[in-house]
């Protein structure tokens, strides 16, 4: 098989969201002299984009975006030791912490939101559902993030949005991160009152705008 | 028959499956293929199906989904899976028709059965959205007015003595708490005691619930919310909801909202994944009614067109196959005072009342403001009640309910907000103001001379 054809291959699993078969391929494609940082720039990274395009039509569906994510990361966990070893980094528009705040199970909104990132190559730590404050704030320092994305779905878990930023700011760190704010209840005159930026009304409109705060969009 | 301790058992012993896996393997994929199987299929220009087939076809699917998928227990990462016979069973049992509220105010709502033209049950109620302790009393009179207005529904509190209420604390429970007063104080007043009602959409965690089962607060025979969350799945804090109500003697309401575009995929897995969640609903969250919300995934509302089709396709399911008795949420993108929101509360009504959804609302801004007014509620009532008045077929009622959302579609991205509710009525007489009466006359107008409906 020859190198374009590999590289078409691997850009269809990443489309097909199989994280199974696009490993074998990505380790052909280096046996083959592919460099590992030109895989990720021009057929990954494109091809994640594509599926992140198709859900913003409403051509794609949640699952296959994180389908397509989880191909993506298989195929990274081939790649990455090799761009260490080369001392390569990957071109991410930032590093993102996302959280559905204390007191709130609904996270799916959490979930779309975390699979744009990852589809417009942002670096994502998603902590899940009902998160305290202080292991949000936590995670955000030892991951690096340059933004942390908080979601609440009930106007009476917003507060524990509110809590987020009240303990950056006693902690010293409330100009280290962006805060975003989303989820059914927040809208953007909630996210001034507390100091954060409003994500949107949905998920592309959220990382639209991280995208703006880390000069990508 | 599948008892309620026996649900329990199985959140213990049933499958272990991790969560992932439930999304992604079993209902993203499963509903994938029982749509093709049953080949289910969204028409932009057929919102009310007229395809018989399909929406059996529907039927069978959310019932397969239901047996193949069962329901996913969050806290044991387990699945709760019945067999056929069980979920046959159980809907059979399922009551078809309820003697719902007190005296003179008591009411009953029924299942939608294929062929029977049933008046829709109108419950209403400014439902979604947060609510100050000053506007939750005002506001609540001014559906309770509405003389249509079989039953109430009426959001929560966020606000109380100036402390927000935070979801799982104290606060919920005070919250809760407050609401039932103010509500069974605005039912009293208004002179509608014994309007049926439900209470309790304080609580988000289930905690004010469980405050609320007290005569004082929640009589026994009134309803409050059972969430099955997305998709197909339950908690423990919302099964002791389930076990709490049993045992008190409240009714249980399955609330199920799928999302367009989330774990269900398009608008067919929505409705798919509805019908299922409804199927165990029966049996998982003891419900005497189910509520549809099929929420889409960017405009949350129930409004555009791919949620009214999904619901469409629920409400005529269980019609043709199996009775149950169903609300729908009127969910809309606009707030109130607006001619945008009239607009989508007719077509989602029109709809719900030709497909056997009860209509429930109205929920306005997607729950972001506190704009919503009765007024809105009267439109609910007065559009689903033209649609079965005027005995409208469902070509009809495709036509109008297309030429409406043709209206407004391209508004859900940047809809008008309204006004909140202390701006479209006077406050202390609970009465709209005379711009909002007037903007509602002239849309009434203009609906029945563009529709050729009398109304």
């Amino acid at each position: 098989m020859s190198d374009i054809q590999l590289c078409e291959k691997i850009y269809q699993y990443i489309l097909d969201g199989d994280r199974e078969a696009i490993v074998p391929v990505v380790r052909q494609a280096l046996e083959a002299g592919e460099e590992p940082l030109a895989l990720i720039e021009e057929v990954l990274n494109p091809a994640l984009k594509v599926v992140g395009e198709q859900f913003d039509t409403g051509k794609t569906y949640l699952p296959e975006l994180i389908m397509a994510a989880e191909a993506m990361q298989a195929a990274m966990d081939v790649l990455n030791p090799l761009l260490v070893a080369r001392q390569q980094q990957i071109k991410s528009p930032g590093r993102v912490v996302m959280a559905t705040v204390q007191g709130d199970i609904h996270d799916i909104g959490k979930n779309i939101v975390s699979a744009v990132l990852k589809a417009n190559g942002f670096e994502v730590l998603d902590l899940g559902r009902d998160v305290p404050a202080a292991e949000i704030v936590t995670k955000a320092k030892e991951f690096d993030a340059d933004i942390i994305g908080l979601s609440a779905l009930l106007s009476t878990t917003l507060p524990y949005c509110h809590d987020t930023v009240r303990l950056l700011a006693e902690l010293g760190l409330k100009d280290r991160f962006k805060v975003f704010i989303g989820g059914g209840p927040a809208n953007p005159d909630y996210a001034e009152s507390i100091g954060v930026i409003y994500g949107g009304p949905h998920a592309e409109a959220a990382v639209q705008n991280m995208l703006k705060v880390m000069g990508r969009a | 028959m599948v008892d309620f301790m026996e649900v329990i058992r199985r959140t213990e012993t049933g499958p272990f499956i991790n969560e992932r896996d439930f999304d992604i393997e079993v209902i993203f994929k499963t509903t994938r293929n029982l749509a093709k199987k049953y080949a289910v299929q969204f028409d932009r220009k057929e919102l009310i199906t007229q395809y018989p087939e399909m929406v059996d076809g529907a039927f069978q699917a959310g019932l397969e989904l239901a047996e193949i998928a069962g329901m996913f227990c969050i806290n044991t990462s387990r699945q709760l899976k019945f067999t056929r016979a069980e979920l046959l069973t159980a809907l059979r049992t399922t009551p078809r028709s309820l003697r719902i509220g007190w005296g003179k105010d008591q009411r009953v709502i029924q299942a939608a059965e294929w062929g029977v033209s049933r008046k829709p049950f109108i419950w209403a109620g400014f439902s979604g959205a947060p609510l100050t302790e000053d506007i939750f009393r005002a506001s609540i009179r001014s559906y309770i007015k509405e003389p249509l207005v079989d039953a109430l529904g009426h959001g929560g509190l966020y606000n109380i003595d100036g402390i927000e209420v935070r979801s799982d604390s104290p606060m919920e429970v005070r919250a809760t708490r407050q609401e039932l007063i103010y509500l069974r104080e605005a039912l009293a007043r208004e002179g509608r005691p014994g309007m049926p009602f439900i209470g309790g959409e304080s609580s988000t965690t289930g905690l004010g619930d469980l405050a609320i089962l007290s005569p004082a607060y929640l009589p026994p025979g009134a309803f409050h919310f059972i969430p099955t969350l997305n998709e197909l799945k339950i908690n423990y804090r919302n099964l002791s909801r389930v076990m709490a109500g049993l045992e008190y003697g409240v009714y249980n309401i399955n609330l199920v909202d799928s999302i367009i575009g989330g774990y269900a995929g398009g608008p067919e897995g929505a409705a798919i994944v509805t019908i299922a969640a409804f199927i165990l609903g029966t049996i998982v969250c003891q419900a005497s009614i189910s509520l549809c919300h099929p929420a889409h995934n960017k405009w949350v509302s129930t409004s555009p067109p791919e949620s009214i089709w999904a619901e469409n396709i629920v409400g005529q399911a269980f019609a043709r196959n199996s009775p149950l008795i169903i609300i729908g949420d009127v969910w809309t993108s606009a707030g109130t005072g607006t001619k945008d929101i009239l607009q989508e509360i007719a077509a989602i009504s029109i709809t719900k009342s030709l497909t056997g959804n009860n209509p429930h609302g109205v929920g306005a801004t997607n729950g972001k403001y506190p704009h919503g007014s009765g007024l809105d509620a009267r439109w609910m009532a007065e559009s689903a009640l033209a649609a079965y008045d005027n005995k409208l077929s469902l070509a009809r009622g495709n036509e109008i309910v297309c030429a409406l959302v043709d209206r407004y579609e391209d508004k859900l991205a940047n809809p008008d907000l309204g006004k909140p509710y202390d701006q479209v009525y006077d406050m202390t007489k609970a009465m709209p103001l005379p711009w909002w009466q007037e903007l509602y006359d002239e849309n009434k107008r203009e609906f029945a001379r563009d529709f050729a409906l009398k109304i």
